[in-house]
């Protein structure tokens, strides 16, 4: 019964994950891993059994440790990934903050340049 | 040889209608080339007093702090090609009569930057902190937060570069980021005024203080350098 609960865990994931991209609500290439995990899940759920021989290889007298380990190696590896990414987009942010300033400041002196010259030709012309 | 003509000056500001426009209108007295002043996204009358004054106004449409508006100004030297650039804070603290003594150095060519050292202010306790500050990152620079500093042309292409981007405060990093470019550094001794208006953004409170702390002290050791600054006796006002 908890292998069937596990599994279809497993599968819910999924569903959402794929409602999710279908949404416009999760950019693709991130979905991809994300389906993956949950294909994990439910696989781990429904045979619970997998790990056993990869755990007993090493000598690891309890498989589940191994999953967990495994599982929390991954987030910790995503989560760094993730900081990774975030300074990156703060970067490109910021310099567009930063260019956009700059561009408006150059605006603004083309503006008071071209009113400058405009009323010093209507000057002239009144003249 | 380049002189004050020739030197543009930045000045980063978030709420300072106090004092803005007299720091602007004094710079401008000591026959700079430009006074830029970069409106961190202040909520108060900032913007226009610098503007009033004389000084070109660069408004960010978002808070980037104090080294993230100073970086813009230096985006901006660039693009205006300005040969030696200024950097001053807008409160007040800054006494603009030591501008000509602060170039010297960089139009003497001996140096890259130049900071403007005032050791005597400060806390006993902001002391211990520059002291570990120091000796973590290998510096050999005796006032670390001075905001009061000269930039010739190539110190400011690298820091208006995006890797620059990733410092968070505009003192330990930035030395840093020269260092590694093999940049020189000189000081000269100045004496600065009491704060008249606002207060330190990074000493605001206690909090503020143990994150820029661990912040520094992070980035010192992670950045820290075999090539320790090619340091220069401080200089005496000519």
């Amino acid at each position: 019964m908890v292998a069937v609960l596990t599994g279809l865990r497993g599968v819910a994931v999924d569903t959402a994950i794929l409602l999710l991209i279908r949404n416009v609500r999760l950019y693709t290439a991130n979905g991809r891993g994300w389906l993956l995990v949950a294909g994990l899940f439910a696989a781990l759920g429904l045979a619970p059994g997998i790990f056993d021989m990869p755990a007993n290889l090493p000598g690891i007298a309890y498989p589940p440790a191994l999953a967990l380990t495994l599982a929390v190696g991954a987030i910790v590896v995503k989560l760094l990934l993730d900081d990774i990414q975030y300074s990156r987009l703060r970067v490109r942010h910021q310099r567009l903050a930063q260019r956009m300033a700059l561009l408006e400041t150059e605006l603004r002196r083309l503006r008071e340049q071209r009113g400058s010259s405009d009323s010093k030709s209507a000057g002239k012309k009144a003249s | 040889m380049l002189g004050l003509q020739h030197s543009l000056v930045i000045i980063p500001a978030f709420n300072e209608e106090g004092s803005v426009g007299r720091v602007v209108t004094n710079v401008l007295k000591m026959k700079v080339r430009e006074v830029v002043v970069i409106d961190d996204c202040s909520t108060d009358q900032t913007a226009e007093e610098a503007r009033s004054a004389g000084a070109t106004v660069v408004s960010l449409p978002e808070r980037l702090g104090a080294w993230g508006a100073t970086q813009t100004g230096f985006r901006y030297a660039v693009r205006r090609g300005a040969r030696m650039v200024v950097t001053m804070d807008a409160d007040g603290q800054h006494n603009p009569t030591d501008l000509s003594a602060l170039i010297t150095p960089i139009a003497q060519k001996t140096s890259n930057v130049v900071i403007a050292s005032c050791t005597e202010r400060g806390s006993k306790l902001r002391k211990i902190a520059w002291r570990w500050i120091k000796r973590v990152a290998h510096l050999d620079v005796s006032d670390i937060t001075s905001g009061f500093r000269a930039y010739d042309r190539l110190a400011v292409r690298r820091l208006a570069a995006w890797p620059a981007n990733l410092i968070e405060y505009q003192d330990v990093g930035v030395l840093l980021l020269l260092q590694r470019n093999r940049l020189t550094i000189s000081e000269i001794s100045v004496t600065m005024a009491d704060r008249k208006n606002g207060k330190s953004r990074i000493f605001s409170s206690w909090g503020a203080v143990i994150y820029y702390m661990a912040q520094t002290l992070l980035l010192g050791a992670s950045k820290r350098s075999r090539f320790s600054l090619r340091s220069y006796p401080i200089l005496g006002r000519p």
